[in-house]
């Protein structure tokens, strides 16, 4: 049996002066609205906000600008190493990377990347695919095993402009050792969600579980401590007999999350 | 203008694996628009009372034209698939599954909306727009499987992976839509900031990040025609609503899916 790292994170408090910075960046020159809570700005365009320490989606700042549709497709999307630039020098300049952890166990690594994202058109007869994004988005890892959740990634959204139209960037600043507990081994995971769900009155035959990944969760702060908790996610699919007689081989899928540590 | 919200939702499933949360996902996003924005509620149907003949097109045994086809924007969460956007308990009428082109015959899709009054459709489910879909060894992708369900319809809101099964999606996706996300996600008094509404493809995006893993993909199909821009929909009230794509109204028809990596 191996163990697993709990952490404990600690969003940073960001103050006016930081976030008139990044707000001018982007763009919105206007009145800052703040509390305790959160810090925010908006024209009638263009608005970013933040959510502080202690609040609900402590650590997330959003942007958005409306002045664009996502779902354009008259334009010609910035390239993928621009957007790439672009990304990595806003984060590192407007400190937006976690610091370095202090304790040597921990090994944090921000890797971003850039697509092009494409749109599928069909007009009656043909189909055909236009760029209509670039997209950089993040993995990030602590000691090897991918962190995700709205306050555990970083995505942005450009169009034909090296500023994104939006950003959705959650992470942390400061991360320490919570506590170590022991990891329930993948195989036994599984084993133990197919007896939950066997002989289940309300639940068809399990046919398959696949794409299953051990993740860190960075969802909603709900009180307490601060902790990144690890999951297995997992796409279970059930057994669907009327599908099956038309010819449709894959059953219906659900995603499960289960907790990853005894 | 009345602008109408209905909802359904299915937790205990009869002949399907049960969900956990789906009736606060629905709850919310009907609740957020009604309580919050001035929305008329229509509906909110849940497990035994949310019935697929709602949703069927009346040339097919449903009522949609009652129901679905009666309100501006519809919201749907419990299971889903590619060529089922919408399965239901079996103890309803008429049967437990909404059903694509292509599923039992290539025009017997239970989808035809718009004709009356719908515009936006979300399907808080997995994998329904997934992009291909195989049966009995034929790839029929989302075109082939819901381009005949926009009659006057704007757009088709969903995944085109799993998703987790979670409470929070439909009162951040409503107040993404209606602008009181600064309220809703950070925190701020709605006195102090106001609202700053996103077109409805940016609030589903947006709304999919703040809530999902990674390896979840969300996406939009999306009906365009002359004089039409669907893509830069926002809510009523809160800015430009394109008018109705209807079929035949020009010499072009065309339908656009997008995807976005939560």
């Amino acid at each position: 049996m191996s163990n697993i790292l709990i952490f404990k994170i600690k969003p940073q408090r960001l103050d006016n002066d930081r976030f008139i910075k990044i707000a001018q960046q982007l763009g919105i020159e206007s009145k800052i609205i703040e509390t305790e809570d959160a810090i925010a700005v908006y024209d009638s365009k263009r608005a970013l906000a933040y959510a502080q320490p202690g609040a609900r989606f402590g650590g997330f700042l959003f942007f958005t600008n409306q002045t664009q549709s996502i779902g354009d497709l008259d334009s010609k999307p910035l390239s993928t190493e621009i957007a790439k630039a672009w990304t990595e020098k806003f984060l590192f300049q407007h400190h937006l990377i976690p610091k370095e952890p202090r304790e040597p166990k921990i090994k944090f690594q921000l890797k971003m990347q850039c697509f092009s994202n494409e749109a599928k058109l069909f007009d009656g007869k043909k189909r055909k695919s236009q760029w209509i994004t670039t997209n950089a988005y993040s993995q990030i890892y602590l000691n090897g095993i991918l962190v995700c959740g709205p306050r555990g990634r970083v995505r942005m959204i450009f169009k034909n402009n090296e500023i994104p139209i939006m950003i959705h960037c959650g992470i942390w600043s400061e991360i320490e050792i919570f506590e170590e507990r022991e990891l329930i081994p993948e195989n036994v995971a599984i084993e133990s969600l197919k007896a939950n769900l066997t002989g289940r009155k309300d639940t068809n035959q399990i046919s398959d579980i696949s794409n299953v990944r051990l993740s860190y969760f960075a969802g909603e702060y709900t009180g307490g401590p601060d902790l990144l908790h690890p999951y297995y996610f997992m796409d279970v699919e059930f057994e669907d007999k009327r599908g099956k007689k038309m010819g449709i081989t894959k059953g219906i899928k659900q995603m499960i999350c289960i907790n990853a540590t005894k | 203008m009345i602008k109408k919200v209905g909802v359904e939702w299915i937790n205990n499933y009869d002949c399907h694996n049960s969900l956990s949360y789906e009736n606060q996902d629905a709850g919310g996003f009907y609740h957020e628009l009604v309580q919050h924005d001035g929305w008329t509620g229509s509906f909110i149907w849940g497990d035994s009372n949310a019935w697929e003949e709602d949703f069927k097109r009346p040339d097919k045994g449903g009522t949609a034209d009652k129901w679905i086809d009666t309100v501006d924007f519809a919201y749907f969460t419990g299971h889903g698939s590619p060529f089922v956007a919408a399965y239901f308990r079996c103890d309803v009428p008429d049967d437990d599954r909404l059903e694509a082109d292509n599923y039992s015959g290539p025009d017997n899709g239970d989808l035809r909306l718009g004709k009356n009054n719908l515009e936006w459709l979300a399907f808080e489910v997995c994998e329904a727009l997934a992009f291909d879909a195989v049966k009995s060894g034929i790839n029929y992708d989302v075109f082939d499987r819901w381009s005949k369900a926009f009659q006057g319809l704007h757009m088709i809101l969903s995944f085109t992976t799993t998703s987790n099964d979670v409470a929070t999606p439909g009162r951040y996706f409503a107040a993404f839509c209606d602008g009181r996300w600064p309220s809703v996600v950070f925190g701020l008094p709605e006195f102090l900031i106001g609202r700053f509404p996103l077109k409805v493809i940016d609030s589903w995006f947006e709304m999919t990040s703040c809530v999902q893993p990674d390896n979840v993909i969300s996406a939009v199909l999306y009906a365009n025609t002359a004089g039409t821009d669907t893509q830069n929909d926002y809510i009523h009230d809160h800015g430009h609503v394109s008018i109705d794509p209807r079929p035949g109204a020009a010499n072009w028809f065309s339908w656009t899916w997008i995807s976005h990596n939560c």
